[in-house]
């Protein structure tokens, strides 16, 4: 049966052995997704430039010599990929992506993250799917659209005005660029000086893989290390902008005593250091962020129909919380449903494909993304938090868009067929332009 | 690997799958018991900190698991063989207890039946004073008669 298979293919011309043969069959670039060597290499991505997948060209390549068996043995290890199969794609060098180039004029270029940027940016996860994109092509960059253009002139008009009046959510399509624009809208306003809180997965606040406490007397429940780990990133995403502002009076925060007049840095170095201070940490600081007109506040939040849906954490009683039980949910669900508010800035979400299971009815509901029966009863106490959000539609590329990111692509060297019109409209038609079906068509070329 | 009422949970182990490990605890009261115990899914013994498990120690001995519940299953056995009842003979004959067919498939009660009665004869082989009812009586012997 297999020889009838691989009789068919341009490989049988080869001298190599059948299970060289059969193992070249397959798309090498599976192998990143399925072989062991993928996980190690995602660890050890920092230590040298990492082998990366090459695509099986469609034309007839002859395999050089007969090397079967350091083949073989080479592709069994566990942490090096075999070079014969695996090329390491190429760095492109892109211009970067600041409130300068953010224009019509650039639409359609990839521009990569300023060096100011990054290091900010690798103080949280990138979105999950983006990042195997980032991992393959460095360094991370993304495509400048109509869409970007007009979000970000959006948010420059939400600088001067508070957060309670400019509360989006992105929504489209799955792989429409929700994630992605959103990542440039951080990217934006970190540029721009305001300062950032970017919760790339919101999910993980939900899916009980934290340590929970219940605060005695309430219904509330605190995640004493989740809220450690938030103040932590904020410090680190901000720190510069953070020496600057000072607290507005004396405050206690757990065990601590917070002076008027203390660094808001210093104060989130309060709640670092002691886990179970952080949750009042984080109140004191967003209050005294919200308070000061100098330095506009944006709040991005990734994943956030996680935050409108039952989370897995349970009560004493064995029923499921709601995210509005969970103090720190609770305090972004009040900055995103306006009931709190910033005095300069903006909050942006994005939603979430990824896991079917974390769609939220509700708030696609509201946003008027979907229409259920009427006689579908909502959660009543989940449905409060949605009123009042705009929702901004992400569309698929444009043509122009999709012909920047394959130029780029190709200098990426992630596919190996000569660029042409025909091959472009190829991938552009087959994946209709969905941001991540173009990737895949280029990458993968399926 | 933490010891507790004498059963060895071990520390990779995640606790929503280490509390079935104790006889008597399965998938929903060991949730049951992380709800009450405030201990999120993803928590592993080696993650719980000494008030949690002293926490746990206390919330688990108040429940009827291990050897006093093995006892009581026990006991309830040993009554229907104590008061002669059809029950406690198809324990003691290790047959099905509750109607089913045995001109075929009775294999996992001949297998499992009557494991709770030996148990009880090997505790009390060396007491002088038998609960099993003995063969003084004069229906004893004519009810326990495996065949006729």
């Amino acid at each position: 049966m297999a020889h009838r298979f691989l009789a068919s293919t341009p490989l049988l011309r080869t001298s190599l052995s059948l299970t060289a043969r059969a193992r070249a069959a397959v798309p090498a670039q599976y192998a990143n997704y399925v072989t062991a060597s993928a996980v190690v290499m995602a660890g050890g991505k920092a230590k040298k430039a990492a082998p990366k997948i090459k695509a099986q060209s469609n034309s007839f390549r002859k395999k050089k010599g007969a090397d079967d068996d350091k083949g073989e043995s080479g592709s069994g290890g566990a942490t090096r990929l075999n070079e014969k199969y695996y090329k390491p794609s190429v760095p492109v060098k892109v211009e970067e992506f600041l409130p300068s180039t953010a224009t019509k004029e650039h639409v359609g270029q990839v521009l990569g993250f300023p060096s100011t940027v990054v290091p900010a940016l690798a103080q949280t996860a990138y979105p999950t799917l983006l990042s195997e994109q980032f991992e393959l092509i460095k360094p991370a960059a993304l495509v400048v659209r109509d869409s970007t253009v007009s979000f970000l002139e959006k948010v420059d008009k939400a600088m001067k005005t508070p957060s309670a009046q400019s509360r989006i959510v992105l929504t489209g399509e799955a792989g429409s660029g929700k994630s992605a624009l959103l990542l440039q809208t951080v990217s934006h306003c970190l540029s721009a000086g305001w300062i950032v809180i970017y919760v790339p997965k919101a999910t993980t606040w939900m899916n009980s893989s934290f340590a929970y406490n219940k605060v005695a007397n309430t219904t509330s429940f605190v995640q004493p290390l989740l809220a450690s780990n938030l103040v932590g990133q904020i410090q680190n995403v901000n720190k510069s902008i953070l020496d600057k502002i000072t607290t507005s009076e004396t405050a206690t925060v757990g065990r601590h005593e917070v002076e008027k007049g203390t660094k808001l840095s210093a104060l989130l170095e309060v709640g670092v250091k002691d886990q179970f201070a952080a949750q009042d940490v984080m109140e004191l600081f967003m209050k005294e962020i919200g308070a000061q007109k100098d330095i506009p506040t944006l709040v991005a939040v990734d994943e956030v129909n996680s935050l409108f849906r039952p989370t897995q954490y349970l009560s004493q009683d064995g029923k499921e919380l709601d995210p509005e039980h969970l103090k720190l949910s609770k305090l972004f669900l009040n900055y995103i449903s306006g009931k709190s508010t910033f005095k300069h800035g903006a909050i942006v979400a994005a939603t979430s494909d990824t896991l079917l299971a974390n769609k939220s009815e509700v708030l696609e509901v509201t946003l008027g993304v979907k229409e259920v029966s009427p006689y579908k009863r909502l959660s009543q106490t989940i449905l409060p938090w949605t009123q009042g959000l705009t929702s901004v539609e992400v569309p698929n590329y444009t043509r122009e868009e999709a012909k920047g990111v394959f130029d780029y692509y190709k200098k990426a060297n992630i596919f190996f067929d000569a660029a042409s019109e025909p091959l472009f409209l190829n991938k552009f038609i087959t994946s209709n332009g969905n941001p991540r079906k173009f990737f895949t068509a280029c990458a993968k070329g399926i | 690997m933490l010891h507790l009422l004498g059963v060895n949970l071990p520390d990779q182990k995640l606790v929503q799958y280490a509390l079935p490990l104790f006889y008597g605890i399965g998938q929903k009261t060991a949730l049951k018991v992380l709800a009450t115990l405030s201990i999120h899914k993803t928590c592993k013994i080696a993650d719980l900190s000494e008030p949690q498990v002293n926490q746990l120690s206390t919330l688990l001995s108040d429940m009827k698991i291990e050897s006093d519940l093995r006892k009581q299953i026990r006991a309830n056995i040993m009554h229907h063989r104590s008061i002669g009842s059809y029950v406690g003979r198809r324990h003691a004959m290790g047959l099905p207890v509750r109607g089913q067919n045995t001109r075929n498939n009775a294999k996992t009660a001949r297998r499992l039946n009557g494991r709770w009665l030996k148990a009880e004869k090997r505790e009390y082989s060396s007491s002088t004073r038998s609960i099993i009812p003995s063969t003084d009586s004069p229906f004893e012997s004519f009810f326990n008669r495996k065949w006729f």
